[in-house]
């Protein structure tokens, strides 16, 4: 499942402040508040006396919030197209299957499965005995059920592309299903990562207009308790969850849209885990009062960012002027200036980390004099000596639109303004707070360039992100790119079983992308989240940190936050 | 008073007219070698996290602040003068719609208002100084309704209607001038809040874009960093405060020596 997103960050679930848990401020907090006004010296002794009990039993309580700088558009996990939402919509929600640490597919609501006649059917056997949050019990028709709503064309979904090769869909009986495929699929057994929804709560509803959408009721390990627009989710643990309940009583997602407000409130305690900037991470938490309170990790994240053009627009029509763009901006500057070396340079659509990304292509180098020969091929002269170059009377000027509260996309497209205009070219920037950037703008292909980021899936089919067929509306396909050539290997890709085949298309792929710059590619940053020290059996896996978050837990004497 | 409000403001004018001058570097220009380096005599208030020169961001971005300010209030008291001195003149029912206009108006914090205002607009420089200008308009119109009212009682009008002077004339001549007094330490005043708005707007990020320098977004930019960058946040802030504080020491000196009740 790819997402948009928002923040370099895709697997943190983050930080803290004073809970309040029904209305009533924890017992703790007048001790929590002594805590804060001598924090320096009184934390490390707690740490002391925390290491001298050394308890290496997990038990029940306390609170993890971590903080999130964009709301979620909806919990609804179908719908979720953003980082944000589908970061919480996966603490509600289960799919069938899931990826363990090391990267292979287990069974999640889906106890095993078999896949026969040469891929083309998949028959899932469900697991016995789990509810959803409200007590009714899960069965195969909401497999079902979610299964048609995905494949609804009047259900604004992103991932319809993968349900639609499914030819039938059976249920045989309570807890097993049939799933029969036109063709060879190979995203088929990820793809039923999806999260299933309640049949019984959604029959007849509109998705995007349902009291659901407030109040969603899911199988995950954490229950929904209530969202505060603008400010707070509050999730509490599921006691009944089908893999063990969480020991962490809540999960809440604070919503602060600012990074250094963020930051700021890590400092104070009020959160526990959330993700860092590059600065904050090189510069600003090195003291031992930071170390001490809190464990850093710093590992590539699963997405890269880039520089989107909108291929509907005439100016990007030619091959030759994204090639020059590509050669006038220097990555490497960004590398070092924004994210302090903390990341790579993009080359293509997959990651490095993923075993479709052919390691034979080669990033141009930063070339800018050849930028304004290839220019000046496609017609772009400074014609009238104004220093910016000009076609049929046109300037070349475009305006980049970036989402606010991620500050290195601001530096970023600050930077790559002033790489630009060393060649000629005009660029204006405007930064839209997330949700309207979304809907207003990306949905409604309402921009010129776009500097954005993808998270992506294990599975590295790209089809939704580059097939000709995913330019609608609320699609992936956003910036209107069409070759036939790659719409034949997005095919040919997910047709076939076989990794090695399906390296050699994708890495050809890669190759015909990176050459034909439908997009910038500028970076992949690592991901640098922080997680308080209290916390136990905190790993960083390939898949991120907080795929084992029911088994955190936090020693009783370390416990800040009571359940009330 | 007016002359410490004055001074204060001279010196950031000054400093606004002369920055081609007085920047030390070209405000824009990127330097990722040079980022965050404190004050020192190549960058006397230090560098941004982008390594440009906060000395020659700050002399420029007082350009776009000033004239916020100036032109934001100067069109805000053209449109409350006029809307003022209809309603107040003509009376009846011009002056009732007028008024009430002004009371829906006025119910909304301004900064709602704008706030309201800047989603429907693209944000940059001259959107705002008409979202500024377009709601800061109502209390002028009110000071000159009120002056408006009582002068037109006043004998020398009469005398102005008497040897037949026309409506425009008789506006233009002799209540809007006589109106004045309250209107300038109003847009005295005005300006320092305007300026805090656009600050304020830019903070937000939703006011001058970047990488144009303005006060609020340089200061915006510097929390980012308010560990370890102090000058960033510290330097727009001493500025936005030394502007208003100008702007209300000569306002407040204005009010008193014109109208010393």
């Amino acid at each position: 499942m790819v997402s948009l997103s928002n923040h370099e960050r895709s697997d943190a679930r983050s930080p803290f402040d004073r809970l309040r848990v029904n209305g009533n401020v924890t017992r703790f907090s007048s001790f929590v508040l002594a805590l804060l006004l001598s924090a320096s010296f009184i934390i490390p002794f707690l740490i002391g006396l925390a290491a001298a009990e050394e308890i290496d039993i997990p038990v029940i309580g306390d609170a993890l919030v971590s903080a999130s700088i964009g709301e979620p558009s909806t919990l609804i996990p179908i719908l979720a197209s953003d980082s944000a939402s589908a970061e919480v919509s996966g603490l509600l929600f289960n799919g069938l299957v899931k990826y363990d640490p090391d990267l292979s597919l287990v069974g999640d609501l889906a106890e095993r499965w078999e896949i026969r006649d040469g891929g083309l059917e998949i028959l899932f056997f469900l697991r016995k005995g789990v509810r959803w949050h409200d007590g009714v019990p899960f069965t195969a028709s909401d497999v079902q059920f979610t299964y048609q709503r995905l494949i609804d064309p009047s259900v604004p979904t992103p991932y319809r592309g993968d349900f639609e090769r499914i030819a039938s869909l059976e249920v045989v009986d309570d807890t097993t299903v049939r799933v029969r495929y036109k063709e060879p699929f190979a995203p088929a057994l990820s793809s039923w990562g999806m999260g299933i929804l309640p049949k019984h709560l959604l029959e007849n509803q509109n998705l995007t207009n349902t009291p659901f959408k407030e109040r969603p009721v899911g199988t995950g390990p954490f229950i929904f308790h209530r969202w505060i627009r603008g400010d707070r989710i509050e999730l509490k643990a599921n006691p009944d969850y089908f893999e063990g309940r969480p020991y962490l009583n809540w999960a809440v997602i604070r919503i602060i849209p600012d990074q250094a407000t963020i930051f700021l409130e890590l400092q104070a305690r009020g959160i526990d885990m959330t993700g860092l900037t590059p600065l904050q991470f090189t510069r600003m938490t090195q003291i031992p009062r930071f170390t001490e309170a809190f464990q850093k990790f710093c590992y590539p994240s699963f997405g890269y960012t880039y520089l989107g053009y909108n291929l509907r627009d005439p100016k990007f029509q030619d091959k030759r002027v994204r090639q020059a763009l590509n050669l006038a901006i220097n990555k490497q500057e960004i590398l070092q200036g924004v994210l302090y070396g903390l990341g790579a340079e993009a080359t293509g659509p997959f990651p490095q980390e993923s075993w479709a990304y052919d390691p034979g292509v080669h990033p141009a180098p930063y070339d800018p004099g050849q930028a304004k020969a290839l220019l000046a091929e496609a017609g772009w002269r400074d014609t009238d000596g104004d220093g910016i170059l000009d076609r049929d009377g046109r300037p070349f000027e475009f305006t980049i639109l970036t989402n606010q509260g991620n500050l290195a996309r601001e530096l970023t497209a600050q930077i790559i303004q002033q790489q630009l205009s060393r060649v000629g070219i005009r660029v204006k920037i405007r930064i839209l707070e997330w949700a309207a950037l979304l809907h207003q703008f990306i949905d409604k292909h309402r921009f010129e360039a776009i500097l954005l980021g993808w998270g992506l899936s294990r599975d590295p089919d790209p089809f939704d992100i580059w097939h000709s067929s995913k330019t609608g509306e609320g699609e992936f396909n956003f910036i209107g790119y069409s070759n036939p050539e790659v719409d034949r290997l997005l095919l040919e890709g997910r047709a076939n079983f076989d990794q090695e085949k399906r390296r050699a298309i994708y890495w050809k792929l890669h190759r015909i992308l990176y050459e034909e710059q439908p997009v910038c590619f500028l970076y992949v940053s690592d991901s640098l989240p922080v997680v308080h020290r209290r916390f136990q059996q905190v790993e960083v896996s390939p898949l991120g940190l907080g795929y084992n978050l029911i088994h955190w837990y936090v020693p009783v004497s370390r416990q800040r936050y009571q359940l009330s | 008073m007016i002359l410490a409000g004055g001074l204060l403001l001279l010196t950031v004018g000054m400093g606004a007219l002369l920055a081609p001058r007085l920047s030390p570097a070209n405000p824009q220009e990127i330097r990722l070698k040079e980022a965050l380096l404190p004050p020192s005599p190549g960058h006397p208030l230090g560098t941004d996290q982008l390594g440009r020169d906060v000395l020659s961001r700050m002399l420029y971005g007082a350009r776009i602040s000033l004239t916020v300010g100036f032109v934001a209030i100067g069109l805000a008291t053209v449109l409350g003068v006029l809307i003022g001195a209809a309603a107040g003149y003509a009376g009846g029912w011009l002056d009732i719609l007028l008024m009430r206009i002004v009371d829906i108006l006025l119910c909304f914090p301004t900064l709602f208002l704008i706030l309201a205002a800047v989603a429907f607009l693209e944000p940059g420089f001259a959107p705002i100084i008409g979202i500024i200008g377009a709601t800061g308009w109502m209390g002028v119109a009110r000071l000159v309704r009120a002056e408006v009212l009582s002068l037109k009682e006043r004998d020398f009008i009469l005398a102005a209607k008497v040897i037949g002077a026309s409506d425009t004339r008789i506006l233009g001549r002799h209540l809007i001038p006589n109106a004045m007094a309250p209107v300038l330490v109003s847009a005295t005043l005005g300006v320092g809040a305007a300026i805090l708005i656009e600050s304020a707007l830019s903070f937000l990020g939703i006011g001058i874009q970047p990488p144009m320098p303005s006060w609020g977004n340089i200061l915006a930019e510097g929390k980012a960093t308010l560990g370890i960058a102090w000058w960033l946040t510290l330097i727009p802030g001493i500025a936005i405060f030394w502007v208003v504080l100008g702007c209300n020491l000569l306002g407040e000196g204005l009010r008193q020596r014109w109208k010393p009740q």
